[in-house]
């Protein structure tokens, strides 16, 4: 006979009772008969490990005789009798600071650490590069307006995050990238005729002009080839640095994305297979401040990107992105730290499941900075945000900043500045002018790469296109070649 | 076994897109993994990363970059009680987009020789495993290593009359309706099991028809949409002068429904594929001569497809 109401509770009260004992541990188990010994499937990194494992790490059983702590499968919590909320606007979490090095008047900051100090052609390469990749942008996007091609995208006032960054890498370091990271592939050796064929989307790029332009890509370079959804690339990045991990290669991969994807279910993703894998990825998080329209204080309530990397179990940093030094500094300190040859351990072995102190893991690095520029030249930002903000950040150069730093150490000058201003600027409008007489790639390659070998089906729409398009000459454009 | 013979080679992870996207890198960088998703029902999360990344990876690339070494696997299948987030059969989706393959086993053999080759395929692979098959399915299957070919079709029973198509667990319902249909009216349907849905065997299918000169395709997802039309339309497209009638496909009704009485309808889909074919081509037509006329008031639960 079915039982009613104060009899139905009391005996749903007894039968908790009894199951919170054994439930927690017959679920993890997996048998359906309550047993105090579950087991916990931890996720192995190594023989020693697994081995470990199979001897239980945290059991949950019945509570411990001092009822102490609370355990559980999650591990041991302290118990509290206040209630107590964390976090939100009545109690929020300390705001991360700014690690910085350089100030806004190119002046060291007296008390900054820096323990890998830019020698002389260290700093001369990072500024050249930077003052290149500025010239190349400011060049590319005027001759986007100009018609010459069909889309383009600066990272003006992020070129010390871009340049910074890629310098504190090892070149074989594998770089997932977003959109606005085209300084990395300036800095590991990516010409300006690569970048113009890209553009212009000629024979000679190797992506034989299937995409729109900036989606780069370089195995040479070891920069995978941009894709234009957002965050997508993120747990890409955690399965190439478990790659690196299983293969025990003392290589980190690095996912570049921006404040708007940190919010995309993909960055969780990654960011929690990284940390509870132990995968070295390197996160860097340029918040520019915008996500096209969409401004900071609309894309997060808390305290930016970097308050959730601790949340993940992350070490994490928050650096001035308009500090090519500080970029530095923090992204080489992160990559040593990814490795597990972080404080306190030289070995880097792959054991264990966190960044720093000894095990390999992910670090973020959220670069604050200002995306000076449109978001591209689809967008009109003066739509979003005032003039006098625009004009205000420009005169934050990342660029001209570091440029006064050297001009006062005496190791750049404003003759040297000319001349590199002028030759760059020759050399980006050869580049887009040789890359405008090289041929589009043919026809013919519209089905190839779609498998590893063309399938029967791929075969005969491609037959049928080409026999279609010689029927009908006029079909295809006059710069695209046939076959 | 993968966790105590090869520890590190098995992660345990739970989120979905995470799963796909990991895998992708991994792959990238020329590893083989092969992430599997619990159920079909919860592959959307990485519909995203198998759409615009998995399978764009190398075209994107111009073929510098790829992720072939990677192989997606998820049970799909009704089997009866599994409501509407334990049963789907999500295969069309996938199936228009170029650039991976969509694998589909008909029985254990099958599936071992399928997913060894469907794991070193240099494409990104989804690969649908028929679940009520994982406890009722019994049979003998190879030890030691062997792949089956992607892209090619099994013609499971040899018939003469019409052609019967179908994959996963869909091919032993086509079996059970061609015993059936044999030996109550005499009819020799051919069955094949198309075994890869991207890219299909097309000459196969083809050639069979030629044959017999009709098609039925049949399979559990819902019919509006499905991979069914591909076919269909295929074959009414390159065999149309040799069809005596237009080819159909076999309609899975009731599946907004998922309750056990769906269970009981797709347990029945022998007796509806038998339907189906009774009912055949126009009587007027010579060789109709062959198909007993339609079959009125068959009752039954979901009553009767009489359409020609």
């Amino acid at each position: 006979m079915r039982p009613r109401g104060c009899k139905l509770l009391a005996r749903a009260a007894r039968a908790l009772g009894n199951a919170e004992s054994s439930a927690l541990a017959a679920l993890h188990s997996g048998s359906s008969s309550s047993s105090p010994q579950g087991t916990l499937r931890r996720l192995h990194t190594s023989p020693s490990a697994a081995a470990e494992a199979n001897t239980t790490t945290t059991t949950p059983t019945c509570p411990s005789p001092g009822d102490a702590f609370l355990e559980v499968p999650g591990g041991k919590l302290p118990f509290t009798s206040a209630i107590q909320f964390v976090g939100g606007s009545d109690s929020p979490a300390p705001t991360i600071p700014c690690y910085r090095t350089i100030d806004s008047a190119g002046q060291d900051v007296p008390d900054a650490q820096v323990p890998y100090p830019l020698g002389q052609d260290l700093a001369l390469r990072m500024y050249t590069c930077m003052a290149r990749l500025q010239t190349m942008d400011t060049l590319f996007y005027e001759a986007q307006r100009q018609g010459r091609f069909s889309f383009y995208l600066t990272c003006q006032g992020e070129e010390a995050t871009n340049i910074g960054s890629a310098a504190g890498l090892d070149d074989k370091d594998m770089v997932f990238a977003q959109y606005r990271e085209q300084g990395v592939l300036l800095w590991r050796g990516y010409t300006l005729d690569q970048f113009a064929n890209q553009l212009l989307g000629n024979a000679q790029e190797p992506g034989k002009g299937r995409q729109m332009p900036i989606h780069y890509g370089s195995p040479e370079l070891a920069y995978q080839t941009i894709s234009s959804p957002l965050a997508t690339q993120m747990p890409h990045a955690v399965g190439a640095a478990y790659a690196y991990k299983m293969d025990r290669l003392p290589q980190v991969s690095v996912a570049y994305f921006g404040d708007g994807a940190s919010s995309e279910g993909d960055a969780h993703a990654a960011f929690n297979f990284a940390a509870v894998l132990g995968a070295p990825t390197l996160f860097v998080c340029r918040n520019n401040g915008y996500a096209i329209s969409t401004p900071a204080h609309e894309q997060y309530k808390g305290d930016g990107i970097a308050g959730r990397g601790p949340m993940y179990g992350i070490p994490t940093i928050r650096v001035d992105g308009g500090d090519v030094r500080a970029v530095y500094n923090a992204v080489v300190a992160a990559r040593a730290r990814a490795l597990g040859l972080g404080s306190g351990s030289g070995s880097g072995s792959p054991e264990g499941s966190s960044g720093g102190g000894g095990a390999p893991g992910p670090v973020l690095i959220e670069c604050m900075s200002y995306r000076c520029g449109h978001h591209s030249t689809s967008d009109d930002s003066t739509r979003y945000r005032t003039s006098d903000e625009m004009r205000a950040w420009r005169a934050r150069d990342p660029v001209a900043r570091f440029r006064t730093w050297l001009v006062r150490r005496g190791w750049w000058d404003e003759a040297q500045e000319a001349v590199l201003r002028r030759t760059t600027r020759v050399q980006v409008l050869e580049a887009l002018d040789a890359a405008s007489r090289v041929a589009k790639p043919p026809l013919s390659t519209l089905f190839t790469d779609v498998y590893a070998s063309l399938p029967p089906h791929l075969a005969a729409q491609s037959a049928q296109t080409l026999d279609f398009v010689r029927r009908h000459p006029t079909i295809c454009p006059p710069d695209v070649p046939v076959q | 076994m993968l966790l105590t013979d090869l520890p590190g080679s098995a992660l345990f992870c739970c989120v979905v897109e995470g799963i796909v996207g990991f895998g992708i890198g991994l792959a990238s960088m020329g590893h083989t993994p092969v992430a599997e998703i619990q159920f079909a029902d919860y592959i959307f999360p990485a519909f995203d990363q198998l759409v615009n990344e998995a399978a764009k990876y190398r075209y994107r690339s111009g073929g510098t970059f790829h992720c072939g070494g990677l192989t997606v696997r998820a049970p799909y299948g009704a089997v009866g009680h599994g409501g509407h987030y334990h049963s789907q059969s999500p295969e069309a989706f996938f199936t228009h987009v170029p650039g991976i393959k969509v694998v589909m086993p008909s029985s254990p053999a099958e599936a071992k020789g399928l997913l060894l080759a469907s794991i070193r395929e240099p494409d990104p692979v989804v690969f649908f495993e028929p679940k009520m098959m994982y406890r009722t399915a019994v049979e003998d299957v190879p030890e030691g290593d062997y792949m089956l070919p992607l892209g090619v079709a099994r013609v499971v029973v040899e018939g003469s009359d019409v052609t019967l198509v179908g994959w996963g667990q869909q091919v032993l319902v086509l079996q059970q309706a061609a015993a059936q249909l044999h030996k109550q009216d005499g009819i020799r349907c051919e069955v094949i099991d198309l075994r890869t849905l991207a890219p299909w065997d097309s000459e196969a299918v083809c050639a069979s028809v030629s044959k017999t000169g009709r098609l039925v395709v049949a399979h559990e997802a819902p019919l509006t949409g499905g991979f069914g039309a591909e076919v269909a339309a295929t074959v009414a497209q390159r065999c149309f002068t040799a069809l005596e009638s237009p080819p159909g496909r076999a309609r899975e009704e009731g599946k907004v429904a998922c309750f056990a009485s769906l269970g009981l309808a797709l347990f029945q889909g022998g007796g509806r594929m038998g339907r189906r074919q009774r009912a055949g081509p126009d009587p007027t037509r010579p060789d109709s001569s062959r198909m007993p006329p339609p079959v009125e008031g068959e009752g039954g639960r979901m009553g009767c497809d009489t359409t020609p």
